[in-house]
């Protein structure tokens, strides 16, 4: 390393930010901390959901992020990686990579940026094009997975809305689009606030609405399910989400392997094997992840791309990835990274959403016709600042002291998560509160219920809705590095 | 207006509905709303949160 040690921190989204503002707090002037995003804006991507129901504007979600950094000494680059050169050119050994500029003077031209560590904090790919006819782009559904995609969907919706005003019964289909998709708490979410926003305006006898999921059972969420501790009982969230669902009068659709999209038709195959289809006249489904498809490349351009990616163009960081193979009960959380560090390059990490799980949580499953049923793990917004935390303050200390020591835990095995399910918005609204742990279950320390259920809790009620609010402004006041932002856990 | 309790009309639900879940009481619909005790159970919630919170430190 000549002079200071310079750390790339690829995507500035909730990991990836959450990594740069923590090594820049513990390095200060130690170390030359560069992002590269393409997208200017740090956008809270919880509240999107408030967006796709007319509560909030896509403004108050984002902020820009150049000034953030300016102020912090952080080099920003608004910039797509194109690809890792994890071993620099041929007799260099100086790894660096390549981006493409999106904005400004610079956009189109390429750069060359390099490097003595590497964080990947991409996020997802957004793989509407798995299934023909999903996504608001190219196909026929809504998403709301971006500030921008929420914002018209909210536009959608309002039609509907106007539709049933009118007398006219409307159908509204919410879930997963595919067989493989993640992210049940954003479309279960999303249900809630749908069915909550009819009903608030008279018209739930006019909407027929529906949840379609790849989950083999209601509550399953992508993380097997979890048994929290609940008025008095040990209650499966099973319980908690059918009889919200019953309250609100949605109806639900499980073990739907969602494989095509028509203009107003959904078809899907469930586990037994049927072939169906679901009209709609709204239709919001969260489209599979993969990475995001950067490519490795060796000294003499040679495709490094499998030493640093899985064929889903996630990272591959230190989890056992053989343990897949293992029968579904011996699955345990040391199959999942501790340190979440490339093994061949042990300076590259990965965070957030952007490094390849071992395997599901969720039990696998597939249809007679080959089609997964399988959730694939979700890494929500907590779990994935605790890790860019954990790695953030692993680098820093290993910077500092010549040593990597790792003392910080990046296991989702070790870590708890808390997730809150809005129902409506304001003062009176409502929500689903539930935090785990440890996030993956693990029924060899905990052999009944997979969880430590002092801290597996679950609960509905104003408070927790208050509590997501609060979230709202809190984390964003963090995310501008505002006075004291580093005492707000993460 | 519509006073189910469960929405979904029971010529539907006879004879393909296994998805048995809970309906919340009159009760239980009102506390969870009531803004005195939500108060009590925000401060509650945000305690056992940063109790949870504090294992990753
Ligand atoms: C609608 C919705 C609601 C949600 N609600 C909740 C919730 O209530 N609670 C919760 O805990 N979680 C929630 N989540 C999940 C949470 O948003 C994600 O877990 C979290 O955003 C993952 O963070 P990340 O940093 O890994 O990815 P992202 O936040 O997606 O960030 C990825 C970053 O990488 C950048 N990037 C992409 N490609 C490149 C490239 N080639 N080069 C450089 N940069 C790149 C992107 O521009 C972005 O800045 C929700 C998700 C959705 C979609």
């Amino acid at each position: 390393m000549n002079g200071k040690p310079k750390i790339i921190i690829i995507g500035a989204g909730i990991s990836g930010h959450t990594v740069s503002l923590n090594l820049i707090r513990k390095l200060k002037r130690k170390a030359e901390i560069i992002v590269i995003s393409p997208n200017g804006n740090y956008q809270w991507v919880p509240s999107n959901i408030w967006i796709g129901t007319g509560h909030m504007k896509a403004k108050q979600v984002y902020f820009p992020l150049k000034p953030v950094y300016d102020k912090l000494g952080i080099d920003f680059h608004q910039a797509k990686v194109i690809s890792i050169h994890p071993e620099g050119d041929t007799g260099e050994n100086n790894p660096y990579v390549t981006a493409e500029y999106v904005a400004g003077e610079k956009s189109g031209q390429n750069t060359k940026i390099y490097y003595d560590f590497l964080v990947n904090a991409t996020g997802p790919k957004l793989n509407f094009e798995a299934v023909p006819g999903l996504g608001p782009d190219a196909g026929n559904t809504v998403s709301i997975c971006t500030y921008g995609h929420a914002t018209h969907a909210y536009e959608e919706l309002s039609k509907v809305i106007e539709k049933m005003k009118k007398g006219q019964r409307q159908k509204i289909v919410i879930g997963l689009g595919h067989g493989g998709a993640t992210c049940q708490g954003a479309a279960l979410e999303y249900t809630l606030n749908v069915a909550s926003l009819i009903k608030k305006q008279g018209l739930e006898d006019m909407a027929d609405i529906r949840y379609i999921t790849n989950e083999m059972f209601i509550g399953d969420l992508g993380m097997g399910g979890a048994y929290v501790k609940n008025s008095g009982y040990i209650a499966h969230t099973r319980n908690i989400v059918s009889s919200l669902f019953y309250e609100y009068g949605v109806k639900w659709y499980t073990q739907s392997s969602v494989y095509k999209v028509e203009s107003g038709k959904i078809y899907y195959e469930t586990y037994q094997g049927e072939a169906l289809t679901m009209d709609y006249d709204f239709a919001m489904l969260i489209p599979p992840f993969s990475g995001v498809g950067i490519t490795g490349v060796g000294p003499n351009g040679e495709n490094y791309t499998d030493k640093l990616f899985k064929p889903n163009k996630l990272m591959i960081v230190d989890a056992n990835y053989e343990s897949a193979k293992k029968p579904y009960h011996e699955w345990s959380g040391e199959d999942w990274p501790k340190k979440l560090q490339n093994p061949t390059y042990p300076n590259i990490f990965a965070v957030g959403i952007a490094f390849a799980p071992p395997h599901s949580i969720s039990k696998p499953h597939t249809t007679p016709g080959g089609r997964p049923l399988t959730p694939a793990p979700p890494r929500t917004g907590m779990p994935s600042a605790v890790m860019a935390h954990a790695t953030a303050l692993n680098l820093a200390e290993w910077i500092k002291t010549g040593n990597p020591t790792f003392k910080h835990k990046a296991s989702m095995a070790e870590i708890a998560s808390v997730c809150v399910v809005s129902i409506g918005y304001g003062l009176r609204g409502v929500a689903g509160s539930m935090s785990v742990f440890p996030t993956i279950p693990d029924f060899k320390k905990y052999p009944d219920f997979g969880r430590d259920v002092r801290y597996t809790i679950g609960e509905v009620g104003t408070a927790g809705h208050w509590f997501k609010w609060l979230m709202h402004y809190v984390f964003l006041w963090k995310a501008k590095a505002k006075p004291f932002w580093w005492m707000i856990p993460d | 207006m519509n006073k189910r309790k469960v929405k979904i009309p029971w010529s539907e639900r006879a004879y393909n509905d296994w998805n048995f879940g809970m309906y919340p009481t009159r009760f239980e619909q009102w506390k969870r709303r009531c803004l005195i005790i939500q108060f009590f159970r925000f401060i509650i919630l945000s305690l056992k949160f940063k109790k949870t919170a504090s294992i990753n430190d």
